[in-house]
């Protein structure tokens, strides 16, 4: 084992050109895969979910039976100056938008004031009649206006549902296609629905137009993905490019890291193109993270090279050297990173695993670059700059890491105190961490796609749904199983139950709509707004309707062979633990109060249940994994269980602390904080390596604690402090972003990276301190 | 002049435009061939049977069964439709009178036995679903010959083996489009027969196009019939939904009672 790291540093520094050409040769066909395999923007509901489960059988028992599921929705609220919504204008805009989306290409159906159609008895004639004969009468007649709203007061159907009972809010519902595991139509429809209101000028005709809906929140989260990554990785990089000026005081120091970071990144998204897994809100902060994994682990080899060249050694002698002396410390530092990442792959979710999969490859191609290319790039550095030489032999930082012993030493029993009290409350911190996945939350409160959803809230009871299957639960072979009377009964009863909770909005269902049917059929008459008596009659009242030529053709509120009905409920967006409590009780109400229907839930905010659940098992498993698997990783390396224990806790305990602060504070975790405990942990704990390698390595050489504490810090200190400061900063850039899953990734783990510095600076010192020198004193 | 079906009733009898042979192929215009398309003998009467297939997009099938009966008035074409299956609707009536005058609307009547009821339907809305299929009461009841303008698209093209004529219509109004609901169209005419056999039709709204197709056609009693017609609706070159009519069997101009056309005998039944 010993003579290997020689045999590999000699194999790479005589090879040095190859290496370099392979590199480019890599660089050059992971360009090619993704160009080839361009990664797209995945954020469906159903992507979450592995084939099989429950959940996803749901929504796709959903999208075989009815059809697509997902709806743009633009909000109108009257002007200030406008008495109501039937304002000549705003009906004109209205039209026009829906017309607009109507001719849309992913658009399959659109439910809007200006289309709206009623269906009553028109001088003893059954009729489907447009609300609006015709738009642009209605400028020139103010009493077409009138006229409508004088309808639309008796219009059980539309009330709440497409215009608020006061007249002031209206909403269009455009029905888009659905297409498995595909953004880029959801992209596309919103932002030509943008431009067209940006063309006609409504904004500035004083129209405050709102939009929501699944495809607005696919959009919002692709493009405010690209732009705050556009501007966010040049910003981390500028950054990075002035540590490494600071820390190496040359122009090779800042540019040669790159090397490593560049190909990395671009073999880790060759890899994820070739393996054709999209872009998701969980792997979407991949691209930054390996930048910081391939910065940090830089830092390190850099350092080491400097650090020997000042020692007088040429620069293919200290690039050997720094091969011999790193090659093991880097392999168990990206072994663990790998592990932290790798330990993801327990969650029962998609885009985790895929996360996953990806990124326990990007700590190896780290490790196989930094260990090949950048040597081979370094030794061709013969010139050493003064500056540079000067900075290693005594700057603040050489003072820092010369000071630090001494200090833990003396301060080694207030400092274990202290830490102790620090774990205990971070056990009881994490405690209270809650879970909310839930997808409305991923934006910032400031932005206009979460003020938007406030007022979908508070004008239409939100815009997120619960979807009711629903069928008899009685065998039924036939097809029309629905048309049962006292089926439909129940499910009218069902609909009133539901609609009477303080949480859910108005649905619009075939019973509404037999109602409606049959009431116009018998003159208008109220008394008759009550479904069929019959099976017979509910077949030919759904006959009528057809044949009264209704745009409106019910295929997403009855299946196709007529044996299911859908009941979309509109749900307040609520907190997962609330909403949990919510739908328990109301599956526990429908499942004792209506028997004779066999009910399933679906669509996106049960969905959105299913992942908090599966994130709370996922974020448990997968840390109790990765510390498992670190802890027999270090045990391995230090061949000691006492010094494997010393280099686990002082990792752990930052995430412990992070995530009770973040409990105790009352932030909940999302599937951006998933991937952080397991992540950090793999990076957290390189720093104890380094710590620990070089201690056990001048313990193993005769040195004393303090002369072992000493080099250890010398040795590896710099490094340590600048990858520390490197991560920090890195990571503290996501805090700008406006997606709160990159967010909460950027500052729980700008957070543990600190806590893990004062931990290795600090609490590993005080700890071998306590321990090693009771150890000596007893022996001597 | 009949668009692709010419009336309800008719579109089980008259699945097809009649075949007038002129012996003349060379040198017609555009209008001058549509309007040979139009100028067709629907015979006096007609009784038929005719099924009715709904498919949507993940090709399920709902199939109804229709008899037919058909008259042909000085003013006015009637027709009255009764549906055999399934069990639920059996018993319901569909009634209509298509007058010559353009000016007097349509009338139609739907009878449903569960309520025991007759109700006129308002007919105003041509462009809307017929029975919740693909074809719209424009394709069945048909529209004036002197609303659109005719352009040869192409002389000469090929539709299951026979020759056909392109012939593009062109609404002459908005007013027509909205009646209607189509943009315009474009119609294969067989040059053998005067038989629309394809079109493909822009609707207004939706940006949808559909597709029609007419198929096995026969001549009975002495008039060419399209036993089969199909209509394709689509968006984005992707199939919505479909709705084939398949006759099952047609008498044409055989004797039919007038006291069939009345609303007694929508209640009485078959």
């Amino acid at each position: 084992m010993n003579k290997f790291p020689t045999m590999f540093a000699n194999l790479v520094v005589n090879n040095r050109i190859k290496v370099l050409i392979i590199t480019f040769i890599l660089i050059a066909i992971s360009i090619g895969s993704i160009v080839a395999r361009p990664l797209g923007y995945n954020n469906s509901n159903e992507m979450w979910f592995l084939p099989g489960d429950p959940n996803l059988l749901a929504f796709e028992k959903l999208q075989t039976l009815f059809g697509d599921s997902e709806y743009l929705i633009v909000g109108i609220s009257a002007r200030d100056k406008d008495i109501d919504v039937f304002d000549p204008e705003t009906i004109k805009m209205i039209d026009q938008i829906s017309t607009m989306l109507e001719d849309h290409e992913v658009v399959t159906q659109v439910r809007s004031l200006s289309k709206y159609q009623r269906t009553y008895n028109k001088n003893g004639m059954v009729a489907t009649d447009d609300l609006f004969e015709d738009i642009e009468e209605v400028s020139k007649n103010p009493q077409l206006s009138a006229d409508a709203r004088q309808i639309m007061r008796g219009e059980e159907l539309a009330l709440d549902s497409i215009i608020t009972s006061d007249f002031m809010n209206t909403r269009i519902m455009a029905r888009t296609e659905y297409r498995y595991n595909d953004n880029s139509h959801k992209v596309k429809v919103v932002n030509d629905l943008r431009d067209f209101i940006k063309k006609n000028g409504y904004l500035e005709r004083g129209y405050d137009l709102r939009l929501g809906g699944v495809p607005v929140i696919g959009e919002r989260f692709e493009t405010l993905s690209n732009t705050d990554f556009g501007w966010i990785i040049p910003l981390m990089s500028f950054i990075m490019f002035c540590i490494l000026g600071l820390m190496f005081r040359s122009i090779s120091g800042m540019f040669i890291p790159w090397i490593v970071i560049a190909t990395s990144v671009f073999t880790f998204q060759g890899i994820q193109a070739a393996m054709g897994y999209p872009i998701t809100v969980v792997n979407q902060t991949l691209t930054p993270i390996t930048m910081l994994i391939g910065m940090a682990t830089t830092v390190h080899v850099l350092s080491e090279f400097y650090g020997l060249r000042t020692t007088g050694l040429d620069a293919r002698a200290s690039t050997v050297k720094l091969i011999e002396n790193l090659l093991q410390p880097v392999f168990f530092t990206s072994l663990t990173t790998a592990i932290g990442f790798s330990a993801l792959y327990v969650t029962k979710l998609v885009p985790v695993r895929e996360f996953a999969v990806v990124a326990v490859t990007i700590p190896v191609i780290v490790f196989i670059f930094t260990m090949t290319s950048l040597p081979a790039a370094l030794s061709f550095l013969t010139r050493l700059p003064k500056r540079t030489e000067g900075a290693f032999k005594g700057d603040w930082l050489t003072s820092f890491t010369s000071f630090l012993p001494g200090f833990t030493y003396k301060y080694r029993k207030a400092i274990g105190v202290l830490g102790i009290g620090i774990f205990g409350f971070s056990i009881y911190g994490i405690s209270q961490i809650n879970v909310d996945t839930n997808i409305f939350k991923y934006f910032r409160s400031s932005l206009k796609v979460t003020e938007d959803m406030k007022y979908f809230d508070a004008q239409f009871k939100g815009m997120s749904n619960i979807e009711y299957l629903i069928s008899p639960n009685v065998p039924f072979v036939d097809s029309g199983a629905i048309k049962q009377p006292a089926f439909l009964k129940k499910v009218g009863e069902l609909e009133d139950f539901l609609e009477a909770k303080e949480e859910t909005g108005k649905a619009l269902t075939v019973p509404d709509f037999l109602k409606q049917i049959r009431q116009a059929f018998s003159g208008d008459k109220s008394q008759y707004y009550i479904l069929p008596d019959t099976k017979e009659m509910t077949a030919q009242l759904l006959l009528l309707f057809e044949n009264s030529g209704p745009e409106e053709d019910l295929s997403d509120l009855k299946d196709f062979d007529e044996k299911s009905l859908r009941m979309t409920i509109p749900t307040l967006n609520m907190d997962t633990s609330d909403f949990n409590a919510f739908v328990e009780e109301t599956n526990y109400e429908i499942k004792t109060g209506f028997p004779e229907l066999n009910v399933e839930a679906t669509g996106p905010m049960v969905m959105f249940q299913a992942q908090s659940e599966y994130t709370d098992k996922g974020i448990t498993n997968s840390f109790g994994i990765s510390l498992i698997l670190i802890s027999i990783c270090f045990f391995v390396l230090f061949r000691s269980f006492k010094y494997g224990a010393i280099a686990v806790v002082p990792s752990v305990v930052p995430i412990l602390l992070a995530g009770g602060i973040a409990a105790l504070m009352g932030k909940d975790l999302n599937l951006g904080s998933l991937i952080v405990g397991a992540m950090t942990m793999g990076i957290a704990v390189d720093d104890s390596i380094h710590v620990i390698s070089r201690y056990r390595l001048s313990r193993l050489q005769g040195n004393n604690i303090h002369q072992a504490m000493a080099r250890a810090m010398n040795e590896s200190g710099r490094a340590i402090i600048t990858t520390s400061i490197i991560l920090v900063i890195g990571f503290s850039t996501f805090l700008m972003g406006r997606l709160v899953p990159m967010i909460d990734t950027g500052l729980f783990s700008a957070i543990i990276f600190l806590l893990a510095l004062f931990g290795v600076l600090f609490f590993i010192p005080a700890i071998l301190y306590m321990v090693d020198d009771n150890e000596e004193k007893l022996a001597s | 002049m009949t668009y692709f079906i010419k009336s309800f009733p008719r579109i089980v009898f008259f699945f097809c435009f009649v075949f007038i042979f002129s012996g003349q192929t060379v040198a017609m215009t555009a209008s001058e061939i549509m309007a040979k398309v139009d100028a067709r003998d629907t015979g006096k009467s007609s009784v038929s049977n005719t099924i009715m297939i709904l498919i949507d997009k993940k090709d399920r099938k709902r199939v109804r069964e229709i008899q037919l009966f058909s008259k042909e008035y000085s003013d006015v074409d009637k027709s009255v439709s009764f549906f055999k299956a399934p069990a639920d609707v059996r018993g319901t009536s569909y009634m209509s009178f298509n007058w010559e005058n353009s000016n007097k609307e349509d009338d139609s009547w739907l009878y449903l036995p569960a309520l025991q009821k007759v109700n006129r339907i308002a007919s105003s809305d041509r462009s809307g679903s017929f029975m919740g299929s693909d074809f719209t009461y424009t394709d069945i009841d048909g529209f004036e010959f002197s609303d659109y303008t005719y352009e040869m698209k192409k002389e000469s093209d090929i539709v299951d083996g026979k020759d056909c004529w392109v012939i593009e219509l062109n609404p002459r109004s908005k007013e027509v489009i909205n009646k209607t609901g189509y943009l315009k169209s474009v119609q294969w005419i067989r040059k053998d027969i005067y038989f629309a056999v394809k079109g493909r039709i822009l609707v207004k709204k939706g940006k949808k196009v559909k597709l029609f197709l007419a198929k096995d056609l026969n001549k009975i009693n002495g008039i060419w019939t399209a036993k089969t017609l199909q209509m394709i609706t689509t968006k984005n070159k992707k199939i919505q939904h479909k709705s084939i009519f398949q006759l099952k069997d047609i008498t044409y101009n055989i004797p039919v009672e007038d006291s069939l056309f009345a609303t007694e005998a929508m209640r009485r039944g078959l």
